[in-house]
């Protein structure tokens, strides 16, 4: 074939070709739009929720994701207390075990995770503010739970981890990158979204008085760690010791992760400070928590069968405080009770202080699936810091794994005068090494992704 | 997602609709002739299935069993005919064509080492490979099996094409890693797409949750249907198949049908699985607490470490050590079967060409339940069911029926059908806590430890009886099916269609029974999981090819065309647990729960290409294909993929002055790009749910879950390679380099976001990263010896890859082992040196005598970069009639993270540089690194170099004597065939098989707690009838 053939042969054809090409291109367009429209069944539009039904799915995603923070997820409860004396590490995981040796890497994968939850929280309860302002207004006391959420993070926030933790209050769909803040301003974004909060749940129904009285204990708990101790005395004083705040489970949603983890996976084994399978090494500060037999925390130490953590190598140390779907108090009565002792005791009101823990001890309220015992009254030790020591242990039993007690043990440094020498578990640890000298959890690694944020600002109490 | 077409697209439909509008006004207009005759083997037989085509024309066929072909509709004039066949030098004949005459050639084709001549399949229709300016990769799959113990694709690919690296699963129908070119991508897959017969299928993983290594789909395709593969490594080559192709493409054609009689063929495969590979000792060193702080301790029983003895706190009576793996009443190994049976069919007439095969294989891996197991069941009364004696098995049974339609000469339908149905049964294993490596790496260096009053015979706290009772199973029944009419209306001018369906329905089953498996969190209440997943991929093509030659030293050849491709996969999951005694259904559970899944993905392109062909000698290539996806973010269009390539066989010139000695070179270069779509819904902003208990009832809820990227657009990969290939006294010899250089300036990172922000997932993929791979690739053949009763030819291919991260957008590198640091490899392996001294000359070395380096440094690439295969083949006897082969390859330059002995060394207690004084000091240092507290631990002296040889394949394939053979039944012709795979291993590497790994996508090659590749043997009798 020549190219003149060929090109003859073109040019008889064009007219037809331009005739067919002009009529498929108009069609091309519509079919080229339909081609490639997909549709996933799976993902949920932002269009989809700008309505009063929508407002409540974001309340309901801000609660289900509040529960993970608590006993719902691994959260900074367990780890919080694997770092305080709370928990010992039965488990394979390194991120267990630094943790609880108290030398943390800023990488650490499991405390990655329990972060992003909390501000996961935050920014889901400021989405669900912002919905249920616009679109159910009269849902005064869902808007008061939602800042509950918000502040109840921010209170974890600021107890358990180091100074430097970027922290906002504007919400948008676009990421804004905060400036790190140190504990104290935290506890007073704390403050501010609890004392929001109030605004809102000041209903008489049933929902507005249990949201308030979870609202104060919260308050309450922000006052001490601020130093605050006569307003936190006030802010929970009508607050009924049988009250509790609870986050529930189910076996179609999430169960207990304080059961799964520390008594059905044994991951975690409750502390003491006796450590080693031949209970031949001594922790320095720690509360015997297993070997006290305090009957707050019923320890179950098999002696046959299944006698080793998760990790296969450390005989563990169960509770039954927990069942798979056993409710957590996130606030409750002996919260308010707790901290009006430590207002009596920071007043010098000695007596007053005995009393609300005697009357707290002869009468117990149960403590998740445990009912104690009436315990025996306890005596005045004599001195102001055996007083303060006191407190503490007896707080300790009272709020197991309900991450209060690493807040706590920070508050014996930054309020008492006390050392981390003398606070936090010392000498060898029955893994390998030694303790170290981390008195909270670093915010992680992850947050150098902030521009603002360049590592904790310092990691003191 | 609403995309838009823009101009050039436009453009391109445009050529494209003009190539077809002038089918119907020229194709009236030719007087054309016949070309027919017949290809043999210079001194031999007839050979089938040689490419014989018109050059300059679209003209051409294959050879039947007779080695006869016809081509019809050949124009008038002078042609020239090309034969080509792989294994045999090109032969070319010039023909003078007259209207409705009949020209016939005879072909005498010489026998070469591997031909470079050969034809390759392209995105735009066959070529030949000369004129392609890349080196393609082709594996004559039907001679592989011949010659290897092949079960899978996988097999086929091991050591057979230079820059393919493939790393094979663990376990049985494991699925296998496959890198070309190494890895390009951080963020992205780095597995290359796979076609098959022109349709695009699901060559994804499917995973039990087992912990072990998943199953593999690329797995399904049978090798007995296989004709070719061919492997397009990179964008300078692939470009035309646009996105997702940066990655390279597989091509694989199956079986046809050849003109003649019905050939029936007939095979079975029997052979033995086995586990030959040195497990690690478990050590124990039994003593007495000394020196305590309480001194009522002293004397206690207990278990000493090098570090308690060297601190004299625990006093050694004595070591033991007890490996269960060779324990004859403990060990979990067995030998495993794998029988085949196959039967096929092909023949045809000038209308319809057909190739049926059938095939039943059943494997059956190395695990099994020890005696001491089978002892205790039998002393509790418990009946032993068939899947824990196989825990890990396979059987598959596979149809496929080829046909070949020619309605007319210029027509031909081409109609594949493929259906597999197979069952794969998988223990627990690996990274899993009820794992058997959990507990066959981790038991005490006795077997005399208990549980309650049972001896747990070596094993960490679960014993195979309980953990081979979790029964976990996949289900799949696969259709791969399509139409691909191929129309010649004019001697220049093809239009080739192609619509396909791959479509799998997958079932994966997880039950444990109530008051079996490891006594485990809730496991012993019984539950039941069941996914069921459908994957829906359709493929369209269609292209027009119109050859003309308008110019007697110009030749040109335009394709144009389109491609739809269509992927869906819907997943369902239900579970549910505490299942009363005796149940195992979904219904019976009291706790269900249910899940949905669902991922779409659509591209459109279209493309042309033009080829131009100087003096027969010299060819250029340029193209360019437009891509719309639905998973490009809304701000962005259109992806184009350009390309362009030269070719130029220089020994053609006839003033090559070395024609004597070389009797072909030829000079390659192209360009190209392709690209790597993003995840489906990565570019959209939207929420998910989630469900709490509230009180009594479960409410479900809503969460912010993605920020999304309007501007997402595909990674671009940009490549250029060149090379060349020559061939040495008459191709006794060939050669081939290629030296290639890729970048992408807009590879997607997954940019981890600040927890602060709050949203639920935790990165945003942003087109910032930028990256470099670069390397050669060389393969020799040669034909030393080549007498009548000896011959010998010799095979070499290798590689050397490298890659770098040039630019991460301001992300931080990372901290952890694995990092994407600029300047360094993908997933580059980092982690702090140490040193160590026994300072106090006791002969161990404590935790205080290693020094820990402060900073992490860069240790090495985490996939092997160089890989050199060698393979051997000997023709024995009169006519070949026996051939031994063997393939030896060699994979260097990464790094394997040896968990499983860091574990023993960390948590189990059990590995010697832990307990034993005696180690060697560098052992006992890595494991006191490791135990360094906190931010001091390093892993450094756990990551190894994978470096190995391996004895691949052996094979010694006897074909029977015609006058034996026919004396059996029906015979006409038979081979024997023994072949062995996994046979013999050198490599430094301190675990179990440097090849061991459970992940086969991106992350690192870790061995923990698996089964390493096994060692096959199967005796092979293939039969002609």
């Amino acid at each position: 074939m020549t190219s003149n053939q060929f090109l003859g042969r073109r040019s008889r054809s064009l007219g037809a070709a331009a005739a067919l090409l002009a009529l498929s291109l108009t069609a091309c367009q519509t079919a080229n739009d339909r081609l490639l429209g997909v549709t996933d069944p799976d993902i949920i539009n932002p269009s989809d929720i700008v309505n009063a039904d929508g407002a409540a799915a974001l309340a309901n995603g801000t609660i289900g994701t509040f529960r993970t923070i608590t006993g719902g997820g691994e959260s900074t409860w367990l780890f919080g207390g694997l770092l305080a004396d709370e928990w010992s590490t039965s488990s394979t995981f390194i991120q267990n075990d630094e943790t609880d040796q108290r030398v943390i890497q800023e990488f650490n994968s499991s405390i990655t995770g329990m972060l992003r939850q909390l501000y996961r929280t935050r920014t889901r309860a400021n989405e669900a503010i912002d919905a249920l302002t616009r679109f159910s207004p009269t849902s005064r006391a869902l808007i008061a739970e939602m800042y509950l959420a918000r502040g109840f993070a921010e209170l974890q926030l600021g107890s358990d981890f180091c100074n430097g933790i970027p922290i906002g209050n504007v919400w948008t769909p676009d990421p804004q990158f905060e400036t790190p803040k140190s504990t104290q301003q935290v506890f007073q974004y704390a403050a501010a979204s609890l004392d929001s909060a109030l605004t809102f749940a000041n209903g008489t129904d049933a929902a507005s008085v249990r949201i308030n009285r979870a609202i104060r204990v919260a308050r309450g708990r922000v006052h001490l760690a601020l130093g605050e101790f006569t307003q936190a005395g006030a802010v929970v004083a009508n607050v009924p010791t049988s009250f509790s705040y609870q986050h529930t489970f189910s076996l179609n949603t999430s169960t207990n992760t304080i059961w799964g983890q520390g008594i059905s996976s044994r991951r975690y084994s409750v502390g003491d400070s006796i450590e080693g399978n031949a209970r031949n090494i001594l922790v320095a500060n720690a509360i015997p928590f297993s070997s006290a037999r305090d009957p707050r925390l019923p320890v179950v130490i098999p002696t046959s069968g299944a006698i080793n953590g998760q990790d296969g190598q450390t005989f563990t140390r169960t509770t039954t405080m927990w069942d798979q779907l056993t409710p957590v108090d996130v606030a409750n009565g002996i919260d308010a009770r707790m901290i009006e002792a430590e207002v009596a005791l920071r007043a010098g009101n000695t007596a007053q202080w005995l009393s609300i823990h005697n009357a707290l001890r002869a009468t117990p309220p149960a403590l998740g699936t445990v009912q104690p015992a009436a315990m025996p009254a306890l005596a005045d030790p004599g001195s102001e810091a055996a007083r303060v020591s006191l407190h503490f242990r007896e707080k300790a039993f009272w709020t197991f794994s309900r991450g209060q007690r690493l807040g706590d043990m920070r508050r014996l440094i930054r309020q008492y005068g006390r050392t981390e020498a003398t606070v936090f578990p010392q000498g060898i640890h029955y893994k390998g090494g030694s303790y170290g000298k981390d008195v909270n959890l670093p915010v992680v690694t992850d947050e150098r992704n902030n521009p603002n944020f360049t590592g904790c600002t310092d990691r003191n109490a | 997602m609403k995309m838009s077409i823009p101009r050039v697209v436009r453009a391109m439909a445009a050529a494209l609709l003009a190539v077809v509008v002038q089918t119907g006004t020229l194709a009236a207009q030719e007087r054309t002739g016949i070309v027919t005759g017949r290809v043999i083997e210079a001194g031999g037989g007839p050979i089938p299935n040689a490419q014989v085509s018109v050059a300059g024309t679209t003209l051409g066929g294959l050879t039947n069993a007779e080695g006869r072909f016809t081509i019809r509709g050949v124009p008038t004039g002078n042609v020239t005919v090309r034969v080509a066949r792989i294994g045999y030098a090109e032969s070319t004949k010039p023909a003078s064509i007259t209207a409705g005459g009949t020209v016939t050639l005879e072909f005498a084709l010489t026998k070469v080492a591997v031909n470079l001549s050969a034809v390759v399949t392209t995105a735009t229709g066959d070529q030949r490979r000369l004129e392609v300016p890349n080196q393609i990769a082709t594996i004559d799959a039907a001679k592989a099996i011949e010659s290897a113990q092949i079960s899978n694709v996988g097999d086929l690919l091991i050591g057979k094409a230079a820059g393919v690296q493939l790393l094979p699963g663990s376990g049985v129908n494991a699925a296998s890693r496959i890198r070309i070119r190494g890895v390009s991508s951080i963020s992205l897959s780095n597995d290359p797409i796979i076609f098959v017969d022109g349709i695009r299928i699901n060559s994804s993983t499917s995973g039990l949750g087992t912990g072990g290594a998943p199953a593999g789909r690329l797995n399904d395709i049978n090798p007995e249907d296989i004709e070719n593969i061919e492997v397009i490594r990179g964008p300078a080559a692939s470009a035309t198949y646009g996105t997702d192709a940066a990655t390279g493409v597989i091509v694989i054609t199956t079986k046809r049908g050849r003109q003649g009689a019905a050939r029936w063929t007939a095979y079975t495969e029997q052979g033995v699985t086995r586990d030959r590979n040195r497990y690690p000792d478990a050590y124990t060193a039994w003593g007495r607490l000394a020196n305590q702080a309480n001194p009522a301790n002293n004397g206690r029983a207990a278990d000493c470490q090098i570090n308690t003895i060297a601190a004299g706190t625990c006093v050694v009576d004595s070591i033991t050590t007890f490996n269960l793996w060779r324990d004859p009443r403990a060990t979990p190994l067995k030998e495993g079967v794998r029988q085949q049976y196959g039967m096929s069919v092909s023949g045809g007439t000038e209308a319809v060409n057909y190739f049926t095969a059938i095939e039943h294989e059943r494997t059956t891996g190395t695990l099994g339940l020890p005696q001491f197991e089978r002892d205790r069941f039998a002393r509790q009364g418990i009946t032993v069911r068939e899947e824990w004696e196989d825990p890990n098995t396979f059987q598959r049974f596979s149809l496929r029926s080829n046909i070949d339609i020619k309605p007319n000469a210029k027509l031909v339908v081409p109609i594949r059908s493929y259906f597999l149905s197979s069952q794969q049964t998988q223990p627990q294993d690996g990274n899993n806590t009820t794992g058997l490596g959990s507990h066959a790496f981790g038991g005490p260096g006795t077997r005399n430890r208990l549980l309650g009053t049972d001896s747990l015979y070596g094993y960490r706290q679960f014993t195979p009886g309980d953990i081979f009772q979790e029964y976990s199973a996949i289900d799949l029944q696969r259709w791969i099916g399509s139409v691909s009419p191929l129309w010649s209306p004019t001697s220049w001018l093809q239009v080739r269609g192609n619509a396909g369906l791959d479509y799998s329905a997958e079932s994966f089953d997880n039950i444990c029974r109530r008051d079996e498996c490891p006594n485990f969190g809730q496991n012993r209440l019984g539950f039941k999981s069941t996914s069921r997943l459908r994957q829906f991929q359709w493929t369209a093509d269609w292209s027009s090819t119109a050859s003309f030659r308008p110019l007697e030293w110009l030749s040109t050849r335009t394709t144009a065309g389109f491609q739809f491709v269509h992927r869906e996969d819907d997943a369902y999951n239900a579970t549910a647990s505490q299942l009363p005694p005796g149940g195992i259904t979904l219904s019976q559970g009291s706790v269900p729960s249910v899940s949905e899944g669902t991922t779409v993905s659509k591209t459109a392109g279209v493309f042309i290409e033009q080829n131009l062909q100087f003096n027969d000698r010299v060819d250029f290539v340029a193209s360019v294909r437009g891509d719309n996806n639905s998973a490009f973010g809304r701000n962005f269009g259109t992806a184009y993929y350009p390309r362009a390539g030269l070719s130029y066989r220089i020994s053609e010139e006839s003033w090559f002055p070395f024609a004597d000695k070389i009797n072909q070179m030829r000079l390659r270069t192209s360009w190209g790009q392709a690209g790597i779509r993003p995840g489906t819904t990565a570019a959209l902003q939207f929420f998910a749910s989630n469900v709490y208990r509230e009180n009594a009832a479960d409410v479900p809820g809503l969460i912010y879950q993605t920020l999304g990227n309007a501007n997402l657009r595909p990674e671009t990969v940009t490549e250029i390679e060149g090379g060349f290939d020559l061939g040495l006294f008459n191709d006794r010899v060939t050669t081939s380099l290629t030296y290639y250089n890729k970048k992408s300036s807009d590879a997607i990172v997954n940019q981890t976001l600040a927890p602060s922000i709050g949203t639920g997932t935790t990165t945003r993929a942003v087109n910032i990263g930028a990256i470099r791979n670069w390397g050669w690739e060389y393969l020799v053949t040669a034909r030393p010896f080549q007498r009548e009763k000896f011959s010998w030819d010799i095979t070499l291919n290798g590689s050397q890859n490298s890659n770098e991260v040039l630019n991460l957008g301001g992300q931080p590198a990372g901290t952890g082992t694995v990092r994407n640091a600029v300047g360094f490899p993908i997933n580059s392996i980092w982690d702090r040196p140490y040193t160590f001294e026994d300072r106090n000359g006791n002969g161990m070395i404590e935790i205080a005598e290693v020094r820990v380096d402060s900073t992490p440094q860069f240790m090495g690439y985490s996939i092997p970069r160089t890989e050199i295969s060698i393979q051997n083949g000997f023709d024995l006897l009169k006519d070949g009639q026996m051939r031994v082969t063997f393939l030896i390859d060699g994979k260097f330059g990464g790094l394997i993270n040896n968990t499983t002995e860091r574990f023993r060394c960390a948590t189990r207690l059990n590995a010697r540089e832990r307990i034993d004084p005696s180690a060697p000091l560098a052992r006992q240092a890595r494991c006191a690194a490791f135990q360094q507290p906190g931010v001091l631990s390093t892993n450094f002296g756990f990551f190894e170099p994978t470096d190995y040889w391996r004895l691949r394949e052996l094979a010694v394939t006897w074909r029977i004597p015609q006058s034996l053979a026919t004396r059996l039944p029906l015979a006409k012709n038979g081979t024997v065939t023994l072949s062995g795979r996994n046979l013999k291993l050198w490599s430094d590497f301190t675990g179990v098989d440097p090849e061991t790994t459970a992940n086969v996508g991106n992350g690192t090659q870790d061995e923990f707690q698996i089964t390493p590749p096994l060692q096959t043997w199967t005796l092979r009798f293939n039969f002609g009838f």
